[in-house]
């Protein structure tokens, strides 16, 4: 077949696999920020989010928002009324009157309504995770701190609830963390408590790094966890690494544990066919510069992990790399619990943030934020991938905005995470972008709590009348599987 | 069902003149309402952070303190903390009074509620410091530390364990001004120089400290300094400015600077010279 022709019909059956004709889902696209603080021109970047599955009415979000009375606690987002409409609520310890709290990451029980959360305090210099629990989190009540420590970053909570058995009804909570103290490099750390929601609950700091590492791994330490008992966590594995330059190579790690990480070395059910060190490789020395950037966005190293809910054996990963210039996403899948993967399902250009939830009938979503356009005109596309089969996509523009307006402020400009998860048949997500009230901007559709005059396109103040500076805001979005 | 708020403690934050609308009552759905719930009307802001500057004329839900039982068209001033704030904003009454005739110089129009607000803090800032002093910036140079982190680079091109310090996104990349003082204002500083470490990162847990420059001067507002020890191994090579050759050994007495109101240049009027003249007055 002449290569014209072979051309034309391989580009004839990817358009097919990525049609946009299948039946769009259902968009729920909201900007959180509050009607009463219209006014706010903050970086409200780096959003997560957290469904309470015993009531999807209530929905919590978070992002680098300060208290808008430059209190002693940070707020977080609540929506009662499934995601239509937010609140703010200042009971996050920590607040920096300018950015809110630090990192920070919320998870809720299955069950019991607690809400988990995994933070770098914003009142503290030294790295200070605390991890925070609430059981009323529309309560003016402070969280409760169960852990707090120093020289740690990037706290990432995950929550699965023992569903039977002799534990049925504890809570299992992980916190995926880059210990900095730790002296051996191994850096890469798991807090874990079996039983999260009695009081003073007991937690284990698990060391997950089986290799040399320049002195300390990646920050983002992802774990996810299926209710059967099967515990998963990605981490990015440092091999090397240039304290001038920020250049460094990666081994793309994915780690198991089949009973919950209980036992005496847990998360080590994976080993690496070619080195026989715990934690399967799925790719090698990638190249990462953590003084990178794309756009006004910085780099250094995105992963994601998420577990089937439906199979547990089902694993989806997704992971940033440079090539070149390019810092290029890869999503991947294994079908054998981490222990073979598959090529790149996706392999996206100047993409990052992933997001990745499986729902009930393991439909994957894929979010994910790429900068696009030429260099004078630069766009943040979000955007959400549906698949039930790894090869044919449902593709949704959830935002397209400019890249550089507004301007930039701190690091990170929309954040080192979106977030996306799954309860039941439906996905939700939060990303960052830029606020503009421009309708093309939204190519779902898109609602704003916050005054805006869309003919103007304009955002106003509390008056609705005095106009107000473009900024970064966080939006959640729903989707219908 | 909200649940019913707690008492917080803490200092208010948002201070305004307001008249009683309704009793029983919020202007949000998502807060809980008892007999401590009114619906107040903001007539004139006395202390107020930058977003919630645009609420005179507004109706909010306060939950009052609980020592007055105001009636419906009662004014008062209310001092309070931080609520909800979703389609309205609810605030946390920590104290309410009377308006009285004592009032009248803060209720001054004369005052800007933000610029007060701004004050709190400074004079806040001003009581926590260490040591205020004026003076000028002469150099600014890499901290040992951060020096002895590039020098062990060569160290690191494979897997080795090495003990190197590790980096995060959040790191500070401190750098230090050299400080020459004019005078000093608060504490005690025998010496011409000193030493201010400052973050030089745009992270977002650094990004609004004072980027100082040479040749600024200003007030300084300053905290006692506990530096890292500098790794082992690490070797003085890297300077920053060409006016580095200026700087003092680190035996020089060293101080941080985390917030913007750590510095004042002195093309700003009031502020910390305000503080600083009522403290000699």
């Amino acid at each position: 077949m002449p290569a014209k022709k072979r051309s034309k019909k391989a580009s004839k059956a990817s358009k097919k696999k990525t049609s946009k004709k299948a039946a769009t889902p259902k968009v729920l696209l909201v900007n959180i920020i509050p009607k009463s603080l219209s006014g706010e021109t903050h970086q409200d970047s780096e959003p997560t989010i957290a469904v309470n599955p015993a009531n999807l009415q209530q929905i919590v979000a978070t992002a680098f928002t300060p208290d808008p009375q430059h209190g002693e606690y940070a707020p977080i987002y609540m929506s009662q009324d499934g995601g239509n409409t937010w609140t703010l609520n200042s009971i996050v310890p920590g607040n920096n009157r300018r950015t809110g709290t630090g990192d920070i990451t919320v998870k809720f029980s299955k069950s019991s309504n607690v809400l988990y959360a995994g933070i770098l305090r914003g009142d503290s210099r030294g790295f200070r995770l605390n991890i925070l629990r609430t059981k009323n989190f529309m309560s003016s009540t402070p969280m409760e701190i169960l852990v707090d420590r120093k020289g740690v970053d990037q706290p990432y909570v995950q929550v699965a609830t023992v569903s039977r058995g002799p534990h049925k009804g504890k809570d299992r909570l992980y916190v995926g963390n880059n210990d900095l103290h730790v002296k051996s490099g191994a850096t890469a750390t798991i807090d874990r408590s079996l039983n999260a929601a009695v009081s003073n609950p007991r937690f284990k700091k698990i060391r997950v790094e089986s290799r040399d590492t320049p002195g300390q791994d990646g920050p983002p330490v992802r774990p996810s966890i299926h209710p059967d008992g099967t515990a998963y966590a990605i981490y990015q594995s440092w091999r090397t690494y240039d304290d001038d330059s920020g250049e460094g190579t990666a081994d793309i790690v994915v780690l198991r544990d089949d009973n919950w990480g209980s036992g005496s070395k847990p998360f080590s059910d994976l080993i690496d066919p070619l080195d026989g060190k715990t934690g399967v490789r799925v790719a090698q020395s990638t190249k990462f510069n953590f003084h990178g950037s794309l756009g006004l966005q910085r780099t250094g190293g995105d992963v994601a992990l998420v577990v089937d809910p439906t199979n547990s054996d089902v694993v989806y990963i997704a992971y940033n790399d440079d090539h070149g210039v390019d810092y290029v996403l890869h999503l991947l899948r294994s079908k054998d619990r981490g222990e073979t993967w598959s090529q790149d399902l996706r392999k996206i250009r100047n993409a990052l943030n992933p997001g990745l939830a499986i729902n009930n009938a393991g439909k994957l979503g894929f979010l994910y934020q790429a900068l696009r356009g030429p260099a004078a005109a630069q766009r943040w596309i979000t955007k959400l991938e549906l698949t039930r089969n790894g090869s044919s996509w449902t593709t949704l523009t959830l935002a397209t905005t400019p890249a550089e307006i507004p301007e930039f402020k701190f690091d990170p400009y929309l954040g080192d995470y979106a977030h996306l998860m799954a309860v039941g048949k439906d996905f939700y997500g939060i990303f960052s972008a830029s606020n503009t009230p421009r309708k093309k901007n939204f190519p779902c559709g898109v609602v704003y709590q916050r005054n805006a005059n869309w003919t103007t396109e304009t955002l106003l103040n509390v008056n609705n009348t005095s106009p107000v500076k473009v900024s970064i805001d966080p939006f959640f979005v729903k989707v219908a599987g | 069902m909200p649940a019913r708020k707690k008492a917080q403690t803490g200092k208010p934050t948002f201070v305004f003149k307001g008249t009683v609308k309704k009793l029983k009552s919020a202007t949000m759905k998502t807060v809980a309402v008892d007999s401590k719930t009114v619906v107040v009307s903001v007539d004139q802001l006395i202390e107020a952070p930058p977003d919630l500057a645009a609420y005179v004329g507004q109706e909010i839900t306060v939950q009052l303190s609980g020592a007055i039982k105001p009636k419906v068209g009662q004014q008062l001033i209310f001092h309070t903390v931080s609520g909800q704030y979703g389609e309205s904003i609810e605030v946390r009454s920590l104290s309410e009074e009377p308006v009285q005739a004592t009032h009248s110089a803060m209720l001054s129009a004369a005052v800007d509620p933000i610029e007060r607000h701004r004050d709190r803090e400074r004079r806040s800032h001003f009581d926590k410091a260490d040591l205020v002093v004026s003076g000028k910036v002469l150099a600014v140079t890499l901290p040992a530390d951060e020096q002895a982190k590039s020098a062990s680079k060569t160290a690191l091109a494979a897997a080795t364990t090495t003990r190197r310090k590790p980096v995060s996104e959040h790191d500070p990349k401190w750098r230090n001004a050299v400080v020459e003082v004019d005078e000093v204002h608060k504490g005690k500083h025998t010496k011409k120089q000193i030493i201010v470490r400052f973050p030089a990162s745009t992270d977002v847990m650094w990004y609004n400290a004072p980027k100082f420059q040479p040749g600024q001067s200003g007030h300084f507002l300053l905290q006692k300094s506990k530096p890292e020890e500098p790794a082992k191994g690490g070797k003085a090579t890297k300077k920053i400015t060409a006016a580095a050759a200026v700087a003092p050994a680190e035996t020089t007495d060293t101080y941080v600077a985390l917030d913007p109101l750590d510095f004042q240049p002195d093309s700003e009027p009031g502020g910390i010279k305000n503080i600083i003249e009522s403290e000699n007055s």
